[in-house]
């Protein structure tokens, strides 16, 4: 799976190669030693030429021991924008790197890609709008952030965080934070098999401290209330 | 032979991870088998106190990794048992002075010889337990029934399932029945619930454990001690063979009878 990238000559005529990996759904390229804005003109120009292979991927780099600026990474960030790329994770052992590249909300320990992307599957539903399936337990430390609706075959525990454009249903105990309809859509809902959350709400409607319900549950908003729909044996 | 590599961590500190490493080491090495442990918590070992081999130290990890000792030199033999080895950890130094690469390479060089090697693993999510679970065949958390160890298991339960070193087993320690009975302790139903991984024992609350650590005698080897029976049990069933659960949770009567018919061994 390692393609090396080809020399590292500085004959510009040659066309610079890069090590792509990919783990799940998000590309990994190490970028390798060199001044910086080189290497960022010759990626972007490189990811140019194989946009069929790139298409509008998810990218994580690995710049090494590099320490980069907050402008710099936003040079790459902005860069990879403009051809539809997201970045969403910066690798690097540099300690300042990595605080610069926290600040932009990157991902920066490649076990956040692992846990956000293990188990994930994306499924387009009938109703057009996307969704994701989480087939495992939420744990502590885990945070999903999505524009579409979440699913989870298990638990969201405390510590874990749900932030979901859409619905969200749950086939297990929520005791963490969950948010449905985070940009403000009322007509999201949420369901589990029980509810003892930390912090939960549907667009801007939250629900009271405290709240247990140990049976299945459906909740919706209604007029800016929470509404639910107990399932009783 | 090819040992077994196991981590024993836990996120929060102070929950029993080295108490822990040393009893199920030396229940081990009672059963015949021969046993490294190291102590990865570099800068804070705590391990050669637990086993009483503090004052034997020569070399440490550190001096194996950087090449001034070879393995067997920083291997302490413990003197009750001779088939029981400690690796210490440095104390002059911090975790960043090995790499997960280094600890892998460790392990191997020593794991033909062993039959079981157990690592104490730091505190926290950083390096330091990064190094401990890297040559990790199977992870231990352990926790206290309390609501923040058990916040903290479930986010190391994660880092272990995302280093693809999981499932895990958990060890819940220092459980005191008298205190679940009065409700001032979480359950362990509860936090095997929340945690949903193997059980692998219950450790009870116990001031034996305090009075042998501070001896360096582990509190396995105080045939009285109920904590040290619940790691003797643990130990067992590390070689695979089926030992029943103390009974913690059990109703008021029995855990009279049971808490006397203790009381009456020791």
């Amino acid at each position: 799976m390692k393609e090396t990238s080809k020399d590292n000559i500085k004959n510009k005529k040659k066309r610079k190669e890069f090590r792509i990996k990919g783990i799940r759904d998000v590309l990994m390229v190490t970028i390798e030693e060199g001044e910086w804005e080189d290497e960022l003109d010759d990626l972007l120009e490189y990811i140019k030429e194989k946009k069929d292979f790139f298409g509008s991927a998810k990218l994580a780099a690995d710049v090494g021991e590099r320490k980069l600026k907050a402008t710099q990474i936003a040079d790459l960030r902005d860069g990879l924008a403009e051809q539809k790329i997201s970045l969403i994770a910066v690798f690097t052992s540099s300690a300042q790197t990595k605080s610069n590249a926290r600040s932009f909300g990157l991902e920066t320990e490649p076990e956040a890609i692992r846990i956000t992307t293990k188990n994930k599957m994306q499924i387009l539903p009938d109703g057009g709008e996307n969704a994701i399936i989480y087939s495992h337990t939420l744990r502590s430390g885990t945070s999903v952030n999505f524009s579409g609706s979440v699913m989870v075959v298990g638990d969201v525990n405390p510590g874990a965080e749900i932030i979901a454009g859409g619905s969200v249903l749950v086939w297990g105990c929520i005791r963490g934070k969950v948010i449905a309809g985070s940009d403000g859509d009322e007509n999201a809902v949420i369901c589990a098999l029980e509810v003892k959350p930390l912090e939960m709400r549907i667009a801007n409607n939250e629900i009271k401290k405290n709240t247990k319900i140990k049976n299945p549950v459906k909740i919706n908003c209604q007029n800016s209330e929470l509404n639910y729909t107990v399932w009783k044996q | 032979m090819s040992a077994h590599i196991i981590t024993i961590t836990s996120g929060k500190g102070g929950v029993g991870k080295t108490t822990a490493t040393a009893n199920i080491s030396v229940g081990l090495a009672e059963m015949g088998k021969k046993v490294t442990c190291i102590d990865s918590d570099i800068g804070l070992r705590n391990l050669d106190v637990v086993l009483g081999l503090e004052n034997r130290i020569v070399y440490d990890l550190v001096d194996v990794v950087e090449g001034r000792c070879k393995v067997n030199q920083a291997m302490i033999r413990d003197k009750r048992f001779e088939n029981l080895f400690l690796i210490p950890a440095a104390q002059t130094r911090d975790k960043n002075a090995i790499t997960p690469k280094e600890m892998i390479a460790l392990c191997e060089s020593i794991r033909d010889d062993m039959d079981f090697i157990l690592i104490d693993s730091p505190a926290g999510i950083e390096g330091g337990f990064k190094n401990a679970i890297a040559p990790a065949d199977e992870a231990i958390v352990i926790t206290n029934p309390d609501v923040s160890a058990v916040r903290d298991a479930d986010r190391i339960i994660g880092l272990i399932e995302a280093a693809e070193k999981g499932p895990a087993r958990l060890i819940l320690n220092r459980v005191n029945p008298e205190m679940i009975k009065r409700g001032d302790m979480m359950e362990s139903d509860d936090v095997l619930e929340l945690l949903a991984i193997k059980l692998l024992g219950i450790v009870p609350d116990d001031e034996n454990v305090l009075i042998s650590t501070n001896k360096g005698q582990p509190v396995v080897l105080n045939e009285k001690s109920r904590a040290g029976q619940a790691f003797k049990n643990i130990s067992e069933r590390l070689t695979g063979k089926e030992v029943p659960f103390l009974d913690i949770n059990a109703k008021d009567d029995f855990m009279k009878r049971l808490s006397r018919v203790f009381g009456k061994e020791s």
